[in-house]
């Protein structure tokens, strides 16, 4: 669903852009597509900001407080030698994703680095239509949230707000392990 | 950077002698020459070096015996010569308070040499060649005996109170700084630097000679990595970030260098961290990366924690920055999954980094920012911190606290015994010395509150002795830590399980 490529308009903005840092094109939502602009050299969002994505912790504990709608942001940023990122931060519907993939390194090549980051977006697609099939076929609970993790500074994690009143962790797995869970229900 | 760059910029322009205010008062006599010597056998210093005789004798006879006295007494930290501003902090004495014509008059004189000696280490950049180093030791020895001879002439006039003890202690402090000046010139004149393609810029108030820095190191407990070899980071072409090797003779190691970036520079270069900066008062305006970074690894020399990455000012193909030596390992976030937690030198040395980190106000040691090596049967051997400037701020960071959505954890009640005991000991002029010039009064001022209260933590538990030695580290402090959620050991030990690593937000 949803890929970049096949949206005019905003998308190509963002693709070109992309490319031409060397970095892969995440999946799109196609409602946030129309809303996507390019709000400084660094980053692309359909939000105005309020904070670098380069704490995601901020944009994270935003989303588990329910302070934000539904958003997409793609943008680099970060300092220093291990501490520069290729963001990605999707809330839509049920899901609250995050990544933080390492961009620029002493310790990895380049390559390497795109490889990460191209396979960590085909599994945010992946997951992206989990949850909206299990939103759609009613299979999540009303008020769920399902906040995915995924940082080369942070590690990955995901937990499940929301249901039976708390919040709780899941298995070890990142975003497979969300998205076999979402099969599961 | 503004001031430091500033003072650079006028260094280079006079590498040898800079027009200091106070310089112009001193009136400097050159050390005797000799005609030759050497530091080893076969191995000259420079043809015709002068003074090197007289340093080398000095290093033979009272030189030997301050640094034996430094290793026999164990001193916490590395301490060069007293400032005048340390003088008349302690003293409590201006020049204008001494009345008498010559206690003043000789008062007044020693402040000034002491400012000048101040001055011209800690702002000549150390000599490319050995001629160039050698007619700096004469300049910087010139300094000391004004120095000294100063202390002696107020002696002569009054032998009690309180600058006379002060008079009594820059004396006793003179075998030790000509010394470390001698195995500071050594150093750099046995390989000069080219000055060409990659080069540190050194300075003599900055330096610490390997004798000086190893006694630092033995106080620091066994096991702490601090040899100079390349670790992970590799030197494939295709790396975005390429190593380099210093030129840093006698110290020659790999590392990679940071151009200093200023603010207006983030946004092109795809990078910033936004508000953290803004939060945290680290300064927008001017941000200073280069001088910050520089700054913990000197507090990290200082303390002899041995848990940050060396880093140094550089400049490479005309950009100012910094170099910071290849850490060895790797990074904590790529091998959590494995770590032993309960190992003892781990939790040891991750204690040390957090105490750094508290003194520091760094905010940003997320778990790719540090790495851990082990040896080959999987036992931890050294922690080391990169990345480090994203520190000495002056607002939004309370030693005792954690903070939300970042990663400082506040003050645990596990805490290592031999750094904590440093930082009791270490003193404010000590910590002054090595972050004038880097730093702005205000980020010193902030520091040394940080300090003052994680002083005020540790001596609690030091009065309940529950300082922990290197043996005491085992499986049960580890949970002790989990439970705590005030460490970083905790937050890898959440991390391993799968859980948020970040400090868990207020009531979660």
């Amino acid at each position: 669903m949803s890929a970049a490529g096949g949206s005019p308009g905003p998308l190509d903005g963002l693709t070109t852009w992309l490319t031409e840092h060397g970095a892969p094109v995440p999946p799109v939502p196609p409602e946030l597509a129309p809303r996507l602009t390019q709000r400084n050299p660094a980053t692309f969002a359909t939000r105005d900001l309020g904070q670098s994505p380069y704490r995601l912790g901020w944009f994270q504990a935003e989303a588990e407080a329910g302070e934000t709608g539904d958003y997409l942001l793609v943008g680099f940023a970060g300092h220093g030698l291990e501490s520069k990122a290729l963001h990605y931060y999707l809330v839509h519907g049920p899901l609250a994703l995050f990544i933080q993939s390492l961009w620029d390194s002493a310790s990895e090549p380049r390559e390497a680095l795109a490889a990460r980051a191209a396979a960590r977006f085909a599994a945010a697609s992946r997951l992206l239509d989990a949850a909206e099939r299990a939103r759609r076929e009613g299979r999540l609970g009303s008020g769920v949230r399902l906040v995915v993790v995924v940082s080369d500074f942070s590690g990955e994690h995901w937990k499940i707000l929301g249901q039976e009143g708390g919040a709780r962790y899941g298995p070890p797995g990142g975003m497979a392990a969300a998205e076999a869970w979402l099969q599961s229900l | 950077m503004r001031r430091v760059r500033r003072r650079i910029d006028r260094v280079e322009r006079i590498p040898v002698a800079p027009a200091a205010a106070g310089a112009k008062r001193a009136h400097a006599k050159p050390a005797p020459h000799a005609a030759h010597a050497s530091d080893s056998p076969g191995r000259a210093i420079a043809p015709g070096a002068p003074g090197a005789e007289k340093l080398l004798n000095l290093q033979r006879t009272v030189g030997n015996q301050a640094v034996q006295r430094l290793l026999a007494t164990g001193s916490p930290a590395i301490q060069r010569l007293p400032t005048a501003r340390q003088m008349i902090s302690e003293t409590g004495k201006e020049p204008k308070d001494f009345i008498i014509r010559g206690r003043k008059k000789s008062y007044q004189s020693l402040v000034d040499a002491l400012e000048t000696y101040k001055y011209y280490t800690l702002n000549a950049e150390i000599g490319t060649n050995a001629q160039e180093i050698d007619k700096q030791l004469q300049q910087m020895n010139g300094y000391l005996d004004q120095v000294f001879s100063s202390a002696n002439a107020f002696l002569s006039s009054k032998k009690k109170g309180k600058v006379a003890d002060f008079c009594r202690k820059i004396i006793s402090h003179q075998a030790q700084e000509r010394v470390m000046l001698m195995q500071i010139g050594m150093k750099f004149s046995r390989k000069p630097r080219t000055g060409k393609d990659f080069f540190a810029s050194p300075k003599w108030y900055l330096e610490i000679p390997a004798t000086f820095r190893n006694i630092n190191t033995q106080q620091a407990s066994v096991g702490l990595d601090t040899a100079q070899e390349t670790g992970v980071g590799g030197t494939g072409a295709q790396k975005s970030v390429n190593e380099v090797k210093t030129g840093t003779p006698g110290g020659e190691y790999k590392g990679y260098f940071a151009k200093d970036m200023q603010l207006s520079e983030f946004g092109d270069n795809a990078i910033g961290v936004g508000g953290m900066m803004e939060e945290y008062g680290i300064d927008q305006a001017d941000p200073r990366l280069a001088a910050r970074s520089v700054a913990m690894s000197r507090l990290d020399a200082l303390l002899g924690a041995g848990v940050i990455a060396r880093t140094e000012f550089a400049v490479k193909n005309t950009e100012f920055g910094t170099v910071m030596e290849t850490a060895k390992g790797q990074k904590m976030v790529d091998s959590v999954e494995t770590m032993d937690m309960a190992d003892p030198n781990l939790q040891r040395l991750m204690s040390r980094l957090q105490l750094i980190d508290a003194i520091a106000g760094q905010v940003d040691r997320h778990q790719g920012n540090y790495f851990v090596n082990k040896d080959n049967s999987g036992k931890v051997t050294g922690v080391t911190g990169i990345d480090l400037d994203m520190a000495y701020g002056t607002s939004g960071f309370d030693v005792n606290t954690p903070l939300r959505c970042d990663w400082y954890p506040g003050t645990s009640m596990l805490v290592d015994k031999d750094l904590a005991e440093r930082i009791l000991q270490v003193t404010e002029p000590d910590l002054r010395s090595i972050w004038e010039g880097l730093l702005s009064e205000a980020e010193i001022a902030a520091a040394l509150q940080r300090w003052e209260a994680l002083k005020a933590h540790l001596a609690g538990l030091k009065s309940k002795g529950k300082l922990l030695a290197p043996s005491e580290w085992n499986a049960q402090t580890a949970q002790k830590l989990d439970a705590e959620k005030r460490s970083y050991l905790a937050a890898a030990m959440r991390g391993k399980r799968g859980e948020d690593s970040r400090n868990p937000l207020p009531g979660g």
